[in-house]
């Protein structure tokens, strides 16, 4: 019962923070829907500020808890979702592959997100509607290259039929637990994203905290 | 799980750099009302959440596109069930389902500000708005008066 590594659905060993970010109906809801819910919801209304889902996968037999922020792509809700960013493990960068503006909007959620996330914080590029090839408006060479150069996974995904979702969110997660084990994502830096379930060792810390009333942040 | 922005407060640092920045406009855009009225209701002190709803009140009664008016009375739920007034947020987030009855979040919200109004035990109190001008007094005799009602 008391045993911490049994298998019940309950158990993990990480907690890893997920943003999903991008332009107003690319299917960032959808996509998240999909892969909490294992359904495509028609009809998704325009998510309010941010939204929020979980789902325990399990990558090299490590069971994660991911904790997904969904935000809004509507202009009005961009400094609220801001504030979502900072601690981040992966953010899920989505575009709609038959509107080509919400590709030419790639480079500002890019901006954004290495400036406001972590620097091992795994992006990755997705874009979404791919069951809807007769409208394609951006190739998928065009924007694979757009992920070379920037240092970005990407996959092309449809919220629709499922395909490819949850490669995008495991593929995320397996990129993040590599960065733990071959150490260049340190767990005791603040604001990593990945939080183990159990406490780690907390180092030694000689210097007295200031108090919460001087910190700004 | 809505109630993050029920949960998660502005510091008072970020709250005045807000304003600064919002008095310096000269004609501040719908979405910039709506960013300043947002960073007002996720204060803990009840005259900026009033000030706040008020610019929503405002937004929301001149608007023309559907989603602001949607957003609009959502943050207004918000703010009013911050000020335990669940009575009014319960009926903000009632029009938004009358229009989108599958909105999964604002029936989330409005399960949670249920489930609070309820803990509080203040079923009925609501419709008197401000709670806190009512007197011990005045909660105790609308009780009374419930009670016999039913």
């Amino acid at each position: 019962m008391s045993n911490p590594n049994n298998n019940g659905p309950y158990n993990y060993t990480y907690i890893f923070k997920y943003i999903i970010i991008g332009d107003m109906g690319v299917g960032k809801s959808c996509l998240l829907h999909q892969f909490t819910e294992k359904k495509f919801m028609a009809d998704c209304p325009h998510t309010i500020g941010v939204e929020f889902g979980t789902r325990i996968i399990e990558v090299s037999g490590q069971k994660i808890k991911l904790q997904i922020w969904d935000t809004a792509g509507q202009e009005r809700f961009r400094a609220v979702t801001r504030s979502y960013y900072r601690g981040a493990a992966g953010a899920l960068m989505v575009y709609d592959i038959t509107r080509r503006s919400t590709y030419n909007h790639l480079s500002s959620w890019l901006t954004d997100a290495r400036s406001l996330t972590h620097p091992n914080t795994v992006i990755y590029l997705i874009g979404n509607k791919g069951d809807l090839e007769a409208q394609r408006d951006v190739s998928y060479e065009e924007a694979k290259q757009f992920a070379d150069e920037n240092g970005l996974l990407f996959l092309e995904t449809s919220a629709k039929t499922g395909q490819n979702v949850e490669e995008a969110f495991l593929e995320t997660a397996k990129k993040i637990y590599q960065n733990i084990l071959d150490g260049s994502l340190d767990l005791n830096a603040a604001e990593t994203g990945v939080q183990p379930k159990q406490p780690l060792p907390k180092p030694a810390q000689n210097d007295a905290k200031p108090s919460d009333s001087q910190c700004s942040c | 799980m809505t109630s993050i922005m029920l949960n998660e407060f502005i510091s008072d640092e970020e709250l005045l750099k807000a304003r600064e920045s919002f008095n310096s406009i000269k004609s501040p855009t719908e979405t910039q009302r709506f960013e300043f009225a947002l960073n007002l209701i996720r204060s803990k002190q009840r005259p900026v959440i009033e000030e706040g709803l008020d610019i929503f009140q405002r937004l929301f009664a001149n608007t023309r596109d559907e989603n602001m008016k949607r957003d609009t009375l959502y943050y207004m739920a918000i703010g009013q069930t911050k000020l335990n007034n669940y009575e009014q947020a319960l009926k903000f987030l009632q029009s938004i389902l009358n229009v989108q009855p599958a909105n999964e979040q604002v029936r989330d919200l409005y399960i949670e500000v249920n489930r609070r109004m309820k803990k509080d035990g203040l079923i009925g109190l609501g419709i008197v708005g401000s709670a806190a001008a009512v007197g011990l007094v005045g909660i105790i005799g609308l009780g009374a008066a419930l009670l016999a009602k039913k």
